[in-house]
């Protein structure tokens, strides 16, 4: 009797929370119709990380790029077609003869959005910040081919010494260490942008970490920015060619996991998810599906301080020993696709004919299992070995998990005698690892900082700090070296050289490449006109609209 | 007593020395640099930048340095979030890792309580297996499994609540649930084992035998006694729980302080995972300390200044 | 008269009062079956319906972990990218409509992409036999949690009971040291030890966990035996002049021995999902082999596209944990001397 009493009692207090509970489920569902407003022209977006910094010198990941390239501008733009400069704060530029001076002449009606104007000094100010060795701007090194920027970064020489003058207020002169051909394409790049120097002294350390510690001169401006959860663009009215602009907000949350994403995306949430492979089956068929490619590769380092790496056909066996197109459709699943080369495709185009540099220079490897086991072979006899065992250094993302299993089982399939093993990183330490040189093969991945096929190919020249695998050939540090300095004035000959050495390169099997990254998305079919760039901020938002 | 608190508040701070020394040395065994852009930078780069940041000093010079600053209420600046203060990031996010902690401690607790108490006065009945079945359910499915159904189930199938994000009230109802199931999972359990330990005791049945009422034995002789050795389970709980945790944040889009340690460790971004550690420890020593005040409260016997005696 | 019959009906004579046969030798006999403490408690834990359940099942699966993968005619990690993503089908159970190779829109896989062989639980994205992964990767949970179970329980009730058992100093200072281990971040410990070692094996991620896990185990023997010590009858067996020795092993710990059973119950699981947590994070064992954990959180993704590849690893872990919660309880109250009916 006295136990069913207390029973009792214990019941009712269970009872009562779930009571509670189910109260507020209802309030819930009133709040929700209230929140339904009519869309007009509003873009609800996810981000995958908070935004690091919006302080343009310090900048330096994918994140911060995408939201200052539609709150701020430079010289030029990219423009509607993802990759074409086009006017930003620059109406108009001379270049000199010898393609080493530039002057730009900036338009009258470019304002920041405290109402200042953006004067020539703004960018004078910027560009010495940023490769001011006090600053410690991870990024400096974009500008280097400004004249004496590397220097001055150094420490080398005091930061005056820079390459870039304001003749007058909206006059800017910049001199260039070499005739580079893409440094009006670089000036649409984050580094470059303007700064108030009056506002940026002003906010002190404080610059760039909140919306307002930061001046905008874009299409829009950063009107709100709560920290690790979201912000929100809103039309600049003092931008220059804000007739240009019909998005009137852009609203971002943060979205960490794909599955929350793609579940925001269907309660109508957010109007654009990108997927990962497990869901591009479940949705390939929707209309609202599609796929792109970047201009990022990923291919194996193979770190010839290893004794069979630094054989050449043990290399060769690798690159040729296993399926690609096989492992792109179904593991990847994302648009990505099978790399047989090095510079990607759809990045850049030759200076005359204006073909894609992939199609003049081609596929450079195939698989070919059956040479690859041929070749293996032979590697093995010359070093002098029956089996060996490798270690793949790996990210520890799931899907480079998966890549390094499927690399694994094939290569082991294909080349007797191997073992491969595989050692996942935290991204740091694996970084890390791969500058100490202290590993075998790597899981690596390269995406362009300037458009030009340089941005690769210079990645290998010998004690090149990216080289990281001990590769060297004379003749392809010879091309580099002349692509660089005396073919500057020759462009047509400077392509071909550069695929001249993108051929060496994998003549000597020095990496083997695995793919092209292509990303999947799902868009709602009313989001028109949002741009896409292979370099710089991901989207442009100024020419995007809304049409139901 | 006021000794031994004075003596107490003297270890906690001389501990909050101890771990922020020790993690100070084992964060910097930790491969690789804060470096947002490495794989980009040269050599001489790389340098120049952590030269400024002082980063090529010795550790035990960086060490002293920091705890200088430390002594001034300093925890320095982010290297991912550019100069944004440490001590500002960890105050933005502890308020929903907080809130989120604290609703799901105290659903979780109570419910526990019920559930683990019913189990043991209901002992090897059906009750008690029910009661064992969910606890179990609890703890056997991995929380991001738990995460990720619920937000199916209830936001997208049948909309009754937000799938994600940080917007108020109603946001925080399932990552609240998702935690608690976690919460009355160990609570039952531990319940259940010590009522069922306290009701077969002597003292138990000498108050049934003075004829005190059922309730009346279990509130004030049972559930006291069997209270205690949850309370050594719940404040680490509660330090974890309200600290944040990674999985539920994720999954849920919240802007909690679990996610933000978890990344600072994973990009060496050394003045977070600093500052979130001391924080954390402090908030972990103190907890201890009121549990342990806590047993003498609830239980007479447990005389903690005393030792031996 | 009445003293008469009274007579008559009790008929008493001296040959009732035989002296009884006294042999002192067999005073001491035990007549009724003799248990030993361990023999009674096995009895009782067997009698425990839930217990009983919780044994067969744990069996089972720890069958099902040692032969099935030595039986599969794959190896865990034989990829066939022409068979990937494909659901479960069994054989003799397809003909119930249930893993019969269809997915949940009744489509069936293996006659599209031409396969006429059996995957128990189907296939992940590289392939790769499910039934094959999720028994090894049993396996290697178990494994995990074993270690990292006994290594706790070890370390834990020794350091627990020490630390409560004298008290005064030694505890605060035992304590002050539990403090600052369970404030270094966890996760570094983790990353450093994985570092240590090279690479995440089983061990090395077993003693991971370990190198804090512990501290909860110690803490609860704690606060048990400061509960425990003062009580009467250690205070009698102190006064009779038992040492710390007898008065530790022989009084205080079979009386923690429950708190003890469930905290190790719960550090196997907790292990075991500690592991899925680092795997959630990429630093779980080492690919291309599995663990419960891994295998779950790694098909959570595909739950609602391939829902398969994490509904079967789920529910081994669970009925592994369930298991070992129904058996810990049948042990918590079998251990128990109060217990006792």
């Amino acid at each position: 009797m006295k136990k069913r009493f207390s029973l009792f009692f214990v019941f009712v207090l269970v009872l009562s929370t779930f009571l509670a509970a189910c109260g507020d489920k209802d309030a819930k569902k009133e709040d929700k119709k209230d929140a339904k407003e009519e869309v007009k022209q509003v873009l609800n977006l996810p981000e995958t990380s908070e935004i690091p910094s919006m302080d343009s010198s310090l900048a330096t990941d994918a994140v911060s790029f995408n939201v200052m390239n539609n709150v701020m501008e430079g010289l030029y733009r990219l423009g509607e077609d993802g990759q074409t400069p086009t006017e930003g704060v620059a109406e108009k530029h001379e270049v000199s003869e010898d393609g080493k001076t530039y002057t730009f002449t900036l338009r009258s009606d470019a304002k920041w959005s405290n109402g200042e104007p953006v004067t020539a000094n703004d960018f004078v100010y910027a560009w010495k910040r940023a490769v001011n060795p006090k600053t410690a701007a991870e990024y400096a090194y974009i500008m280097f081919d400004v004249k004496n920027a590397a220097k001055i970064n150094n420490g080398e020489l005091p930061v005056d010494q820079l390459g870039v003058k304001a003749v007058d207020e909206k006059t800017l002169e910049v001199q260039l260490e070499t005739a580079v051909p893409y440094f009006i394409s670089l000036t649409s790049f984050a580094t470059f942008y303007p700064l108030n120097e009056k506002f940026v002294t002003e906010q002190g350390s404080k610059h760039g970490t909140e919306a307002n510690t930061t001046l905008y001169n874009g299409p829009f401006t950063l009107s709100e920015w709560k920290h690790e959860q979201s912000f929100q663009l809103k039309k600049n009215a003092n931008y220059w060619d804000a007739k240009t602009v019909k998005l009137e907000e852009v609203n971002y949350s943060i979205i960490k996991d794909t599955a929350t994403g793609v579940n925001l995306y269907e309660t109508e949430q957010i109007d654009r998810i990108a997927l990962d492979a497990e869901y591009v089956d479940k949705y390939k068929s929707s209309e609202e599906f599609s796929t792109y490619q970047e201009p990022t590769v990923f291919f194996l380092r193979l770190n010839q301080k290893d004794k069979l790496l630094k054989n050449k056909k043990a290399r060769q066996a690798i690159n040729m020993g296993w399926d690609k197109q096989l492992f792109v459709d179904t593991i990847l699943n994302n648009g990505s696709i099978p790399a047989n080369f090095l510079v990607p495709e759809n990045f850049v185009q030759g200076p005359e004919d204006k073909k894609d540099f992939r199609d003049a220079n081609g596929d450079l490897v195939k698989t070919d299992k059956a040479e690859a086991t041929k070749l293996w072979k032979e590697a093995l006899k010359e070093v002098g070995v029956d089996s060996y065992k490798l270690v793949l250094l790996n990210y520890d993302s799931e899907s480079a998990k998966k890549t390094a299993e499927y690399i694994k089982e094939e290569l082991e399939q294909t080349l007797p005698g191997l073992t491969v093993d595989i050692k996942p990183q935290p991204f740091q330490q694996k970084l890390d690892l791969e500058t100490k040189g202290d590993y075998q093969f790597s899981y690596a991945g390269w995406g362009p900082d300037y458009p030009d096929p340089m941005t690769f190919v210079d990645m290998f020249v010998t004690d090149g700090t990216h080289n990281q695998m001990e590769y060297s050939n004379p003749k392809f540090d010879e091309l580099v070296k002349k692509s660089k300095t005396e073919l500057m004035s020759d462009l047509p000959k400077r392509w071909e050289s550069l695929q001249e050495a993108e051929k060496i390169l994998f003549e000597d099997a020095a990496i083997a490449p695995m793919f092209q990254r292509g990303r999947a998305y799902l868009q709602r079919p009313y989001a028109k006109n949002i741009v896409k760039h292979n370099f710089g901020g991901d989207f442009s938002f100024k020419w995007a609209y809304i049409e139901k | 007593m006021g000794r031994y608190v004075l003596q107490r508040l003297f270890y906690m701070v001389f501990t909050l020395f101890l771990i922020t020394t020790l993690t100070f040395f084992l964060m910097k065994l930790l491969p690789g640099s804060p470096l947002q852009n490495q794989e980009k930078l040269t050599a001489e780069q790389r340098e120049v930048i952590l030269e400024k940041y002082g980063l090529n000093d010795p550790v035990p010079v960086q060490y002293v340095r920091y705890m200088k600053n430390l002594v001034q209420g300093d925890l320095g600046i982010s290297f991912k979030y550019d100069n944004r203060e440490v001590s500002t990031i960890i105050g933005e996010r502890i308020g929903p890792s907080a809130q989120l902690g604290f609703q799901a401690l105290m659903i979780g607790t109570l419910i526990g309580i019920l559930l683990g108490s019913i189990a043991a006065l209901r002992h090897n009945t059906w009750v008690d297996y029910g009661s064992t079945v969910i606890s179990v359910l609890g703890i056997s499915v991995p929380s991001f499994v738990l995460a990720a159904l619920l937000q199916y189930y209830v936001g997208v199938e049948l909309r009754w609540l937000p799938v994600a994000m940080w917007k108020g009230f109603e946001y925080t109802i399932l990552p609240t649930l998702a935690l608690s199931v976690f919460v009355i999972a160990q609570v039952s359990r531990f319940m259940r084992t010590e009522m069922i330990e306290v009701l077969h005791s002597d003292y138990i049945l000498l108050a049934r035998a003075k004829g005190i009422s059922g309730s009346g034995i279990i509130l004030k002789h049972a559930l006291r006694n069997a209270l205690i050795p949850v309370i050594t389970i719940l404040g680490p709980m509660a330090v974890n729980l309200m600290t944040g945790t990674l999985v539920i944040e994720r999954i849920f889009a919240v802007p909690g302080l679990g996610e933000q340690f978890v990344l600072s460790i994973m990009v060496n971004d050394y003045t977070i995972i600093m500052g979130i550690t001391i924080f954390y420890s402090a908030l972990f020593i103190l907890i201890v300390f009121i549990v342990d005040i806590l047993y003498g409260i609830i239980d007479p016997r447990i005389r903690l200044a005393g030792g031996k005696s | 008269m009445d003293k008469a019959q009274n007579e008559k009906q009790l008929k008493i004579n001296p040959e009732l009062f035989q002296p009884a046969e006294y042999d002192p030798s067999k005073v001491e006999v035990i007549t009724r079956p003799s248990l030993t403490f361990w023999k009674d408690a096995s009895r009782r834990l067997l009698q425990n319906r839930g217990a009983t359940f919780g044994l067969i099942l744990l069996t089972i699966i720890l069958c099902f972990a040692l032969f099935a993968p030595i039986f599969s005619s794959y190896k865990y990690s034989d990829q066939n990218l022409r068979h990937a993503k494909l659901p479960p089908k069994m054989p003799y159970i397809e003909k119930l409509g249930v893993m019969d190779g269809k997915d949940k829109d009744g489509f069936d896989w293996y006659a599209t992409k031409k396969v006429d062989k059996y995957y128990y639980f189907g296939t992940d994205d590289l392939g790769r036999d499910q039934w094959t992964r999720i028994w090894t990767g049993a396996r290697i949970s178990l494994l995990i949690g074993l270690i990292a179970a006994s290594v706790d329980l070890l370390i834990g009730v020794m350091y627990g009971g020490i630390s409560g058992y004298y008290g005064g100093r030694l505890d605060t200072i035992m304590q002050r040291l539990v403090e600052v281990l369970m404030g270094v971040p966890y996760l570094i410990v983790v990353i450093l030890f994985i570092l240590l070692f090279e690479e995440p094996g089983v061990l090395t991620i077993s003693l991971a966990m370990v190198v804090t896990g512990w501290v909860s185990m110690s803490r609860v023997v704690r606060g048990q035996i400061l509960k425990l010590k003062n009580q009467e009858y250690v205070l009698a067996s102190r006064t009779l002049g038992s040492p710390d020795g007898r008065l530790i092993f022989k009084h205080l710990l079979p009386n923690v021995m429950g708190p003890i059973i469930v905290m190790t119950m719960f550090t196997i699981p907790s292990a075991i999902f500690a592991e899925a947590f680092l795997s959630f994070i990429g630093l779980g064992i080492k690919p291309p082999l599995a663990s419960l954990g891994s295998l779950v959180s790694d098909g959570y993704k595909s739950i609602r596209t391939y829902p398969h590849l994490m509904m079967y690893p789920a529910l081994v872990i669970s009925s592994l944990i369930l298991s070992f919660n129904l058996v810990a309880d049948g042990l918590r109250d079998a251990l128990d001397p109060k217990m006792r009916k």
